[in-house]
């Protein structure tokens, strides 16, 4: 029973996260600041959500797939995070009139 | 209790790709709808992990698993394209105006940016 109630918590706290980097995404005016809010959702927003699953599931072969899962995402989003960051700073031509970026 | 979270947590999901969605139409740059992209690709897969467990498919989770590797991938190239496509344009400017600096060059490239978003 615990078990349960603390993975759902941890299910619905990662829907928070998700719905709370969302609010930053659209309420941020470019897009350097809203790949700072959108990544909270890759990071944090998947461990909580797989976290919950895993704590559900208990200790057995598919809470490692969930585990191998969240690995993956978390070497996979801060990448391509940081791509997507190089290409907004390499074509975007006012840029020093919209952040102060160091030369 | 479980019958009851797992449907709550799915609508929510599919209420932020939703959203996703609205953000990837409106926004100006095409930096944004790659950021869009990124983040329909984290709440899919987050979605089908629910799925695995609500319906005791456990399967399912390795084709959550092929999907991150895909939507990485699709970032990677899309950001590639886009790099390559402002480079080329640069080139393509400094050929067709040899006379003209760099910077004159660049404000050449900003203005029609404008003129597109316009």
């Amino acid at each position: 029973m615990i078990r349960t109630v603390i993975g759902a918590a941890l299910l619905l706290a990662g829907c928070l996260v998700f719905i709370i980097s969302l609010i930053g995404v659209f309420r941020f005016r470019y897009v350097l600041n809203r790949i700072h809010a959108a990544s909270l959702s890759d990071t944090l927003g998947t461990l909580l959500v797989i976290a919950g699953l895993i704590v559900l599931k208990g200790f057995c072969f598919t809470s490692l797939k969930y585990l191998l899962m969240l690995v993956v995402l978390w070497i996979t989003a801060p990448v391509a995070t940081n791509r997507i960051g190089k290409a907004e700073a390499t074509t975007n031509l006012s840029i020093h009139d919209e952040y102060e970026v160091e030369k | 209790m479980m019958d009851l979270v797992y449907p709550v947590v799915l609508t929510i999901m599919a209420l932020c790709i939703i959203a996703c969605l609205v953000y990837a139409a409106m926004g100006r740059r095409f930096t944004d709808k790659i950021v869009a992209a990124n983040l329909v690709c984290t709440f899919t897969v987050n979605i089908i992990c629910v799925l695995a467990a609500y319906k005791l498919e456990d399967y399912v989770l390795d084709i959550a698993f092929l999907f991150a590797l895909l939507s990485f991938l699709s970032v990677q190239i899309l950001c590639r394209v886009v790099v390559l496509h402002h480079k080329g344009r640069l080139r393509h400017l400094k050929e067709k105006h040899p006379e003209e600096s760099a910077q004159e060059i660049l404000d050449r490239l900003e203005r029609e940016e404008e003129d597109r978003h316009r």
